[in-house]
């Protein structure tokens, strides 16, 4: 399977089972991410993003359940798999920053037990190699003094520090398939740029294959090859990096770009989609964006439109085709 | 940390002394003195008597000079005689504070044996009908009556079934009974008191723990240690539960402090020879001696618990650090 895809989603849906009833969170969504490249994921809060990256990681938590489709991961099924199989590839040939680095540690043990403790778990290594290899690690990382910090606790440790210690962790195991979900959003501006440079170092690096998540299209601007546009639990465009975001064709992708700020234009007030996000439960049988929509017709209220495309793929009755930026 | 320790310690002693006194005080506002009793027994004594017994015994000073005589009596180290059972207070007090320390630290540690394992699982299994079971029982348990359920229990297993007594602590005129022999006596009465104080702990560190579990468990750093392929019982037991104990250590040592305090009503409906009882009767019959000793040790109790429970935090919770 060495030249297959990294990452196969196929049509993947996951549900929310609340009081209110079933909530879609993702509705079918299918992808590939090759190997050694960066697929980018956008989307505003709550389009999916997340929870789909969860369902790969097999992090979905209850009342959230995958519903239908297959993830492969070089070609395994890992929707198949048993809860210790899932252990063995998680952390392993897997792994995902968390947007939180403030929290996602825990506070009650020592920054080299939460680094060291998967190495000794997935690699099988001793206590001391484990320890070494996480000296490593944080050097990796560029965490000045890692024998200090090693037997640190989280609480001591900068935001950027903790981040730069979840990278060390996810990346401890050599992962061919990392998943960052929104890794620079809980970061101010310059601890941003640094992590997202190592991340893209890393990354080269390592060659592993990266899914990035993120809501910034400046982040994803600069990091990924290729980009999908999420939009209430669908893909409505994808396509390469470049393309997205030189000639997008669907009319949300446009709002999304046109409502970024423009480095040495001055405006009164910064464009912004109107509406917001349907609900899940207020989803109809139409196109879901239709309700925000400057060119929705009947037919969108009527039907979903389907991903449809070669390389760069969209899902809109009336695409763009030069691009709508002004 | 060591620093600490010591202040604290200090401050300790500076609490129990002003509380001792506070004690005092309350003792001496309590109508009548050990004399009063006496006389009203005694048609045929005279009022030149009264005055020169209150005298003998020093109970015509006034409040503070008697508090002041007995703390430096018992910074002496004589903690004086038990007016009501005429023997030195030690004699009459340490068995009993024995005996309470028996029955309560038994009840307890089985009753966290029990309890966190329970309110472990029903935190994992939150919403299962293993939760709702535990949940109903844990109301239960804290809803009823002490006095009621101890009763239910003699009848049902005294009076009905007969395999333990009704009451009492050993058996009578036994006392030749000797290692294993006395042990097995003196458990054959202690599980019906014991159970009866158990299902009110039971219910309420249940409680606790689960609220502490469920807290921990939706935390981010739990999702992180189940991203890195880490066993669940690895996550449960070291990466959620060592965050969990931070507020149980609060609950479980206020509940240590309470060991030689005495449960008056589980004692005194099951006849048991513990402290409770005997301090309630030491108040009621003016018997300082007796009373002041166990309100010390109380209160000590509770200083020293408060402070375990403080050095506690800090060993589990890098976080927190005394200077």
């Amino acid at each position: 399977m060495l030249n297959g895809p990294m990452v196969e989603v196929k049509d993947l849906k996951v549900s929310f089972f609340t009081k209110l009833g079933e909530v879609k969170a993702v509705d079918g969504i299918s992808y590939q991410v090759a190997r050694g490249k960066v697929m980018g994921i956008v989307g505003e809060s709550g389009c999916g993003k997340s929870v789909s990256s969860f369902s790969l990681m097999g992090l979905l938590s209850q009342p959230g359940k995958i519903v239908g489709g297959e993830i492969l991961l070089d070609g395994v099924n890992l929707t198949n798999l048993g809860n210790s199989e899932y252990e063995g590839v998680r952390g392993n040939k897997m792994a995902m920053i968390f947007q939180e680095p403030m929290t996602a540690l825990n506070p009650v043990l020592r920054i080299g037990y939460q680094i060291s403790e998967q190495i000794i778990k997935h690699m099988g290594f001793s206590k001391i190699q484990a320890k070494n290899r996480a000296f490593e690690l944080l050097e990796l990382v560029g965490i000045p003094s890692p024998q200090k910090r090693f037997h640190e606790y989280p609480h001591q440790l900068s935001g950027g520090m903790k981040q730069r210690a979840m990278i060390a962790m996810a990346l401890s195991c050599e992962p061919e398939f990392l998943i960052a979900d929104e890794p620079t959003t809980a970061l101010d501006v310059t601890i941003q740029a640094q992590i997202l440079e190592l991340i893209q170092s890393l990354q080269k690096k390592l060659n592993m294959t990266v899914q990035f998540i993120t809501h910034d299209l400046g982040v994803i601007s600069e990091i990924a090859d290729d980009v999908m546009v999420m939009y209430a639990g669908r893909i409505v465009e994808s396509g390469s990096c470049h393309e997205i975001f030189q000639n997008p064709r669907h009319p949300y992708t446009i709002g999304l770009i046109n409502s970024l700020p423009k480095l040495g234009t001055r405006v009164d007030e910064l464009y912004t989609i109107p509406g917001s996000v349907p609900g899940p439960l207020e989803l109809g049988q139409g196109c879901a964006y239709y309700n925000r929509c400057s060119k929705a017709s009947e037919k969108c209220l009527m039907e979903r439109p389907q991903l449809t495309g070669d390389k760069s793929k969209v899902a809109c009755f009336f695409p763009e085709d030069h691009g709508g930026i002004n | 940390m060591g620093n600490y320790i010591t202040r604290r310690l200090f401050q300790m002693v500076l609490v129990l002394i002003l509380l001792s006194f506070v004690c005092y005080g309350l003792m001496s506002l309590m109508p009548g003195d050990p004399l009063d009793i006496m006389i009203s027994s005694n048609p045929k004594i005279t009022s030149e008597d009264i005055v020169r017994l209150k005298a003998v015994y020093g109970l015509d000073q006034p409040m503070y000079m008697r508090y002041w005589a007995w703390l430096t009596d018992i910074l002496s180290g004589d903690f004086g005689y038990s007016r009501t059972y005429k023997v030195p207070t030690t004699t009459i007090l340490v068995p009993r504070l024995f005996n309470t320390f028996v029955l309560t630290m038994t009840a307890l540690i089985l009753s966290l044996m029990i309890s966190i394992p329970i309110g472990i699982i029903s935190a994992l299994k939150k919403g299962s009908k293993f939760d709702y079971f535990t949940n109903l029982l844990a109301f239960a348990g804290i809803s009823i009556p002490s006095f009621f359920l101890a009763i239910i229990l003699i009848i049902i297993f005294a009076v009905w079934l007969e395999w333990f007594p009704a009451g009492g602590t050993e058996s009578v005129g036994e006392a030749s009974l000797t290692g294993m022999a006395y042990a097995k006596d003196r458990i054959h009465y202690l599980v019906l008191p014991v159970v009866s104080l158990m299902v009110l702990q039971i219910g309420t560190f249940v409680r606790y723990t689960r609220s502490a579990m469920m807290e921990v468990l939706g935390q981010d750093y739990i999702r992180t240690a189940r991203a890195k392929g880490i066993k669940q019982n690895k996550i449960v037991y070291l990466h959620a539960l060592k965050n969990a104990l931070i507020p149980l250590i609060t609950v479980i040592s206020i509940s240590f402090s309470f060991i030689f305090s005495g449960a008056i009503i589980t004692e005194t409906i099951f006849a048991y020879q513990g402290v409770g009882r005997l301090v309630y009767d030491s108040i009621m019959g003016n018997d300082y001696n007796v009373a002041m000793i166990a309100f010390i040790i109380s209160i000590a109790m509770v200083l020293i618990m408060n402070l375990v429970a403080d050095i506690l935090y800090a060993v589990v919770d890098p976080r927190i650090s005394y200077k």
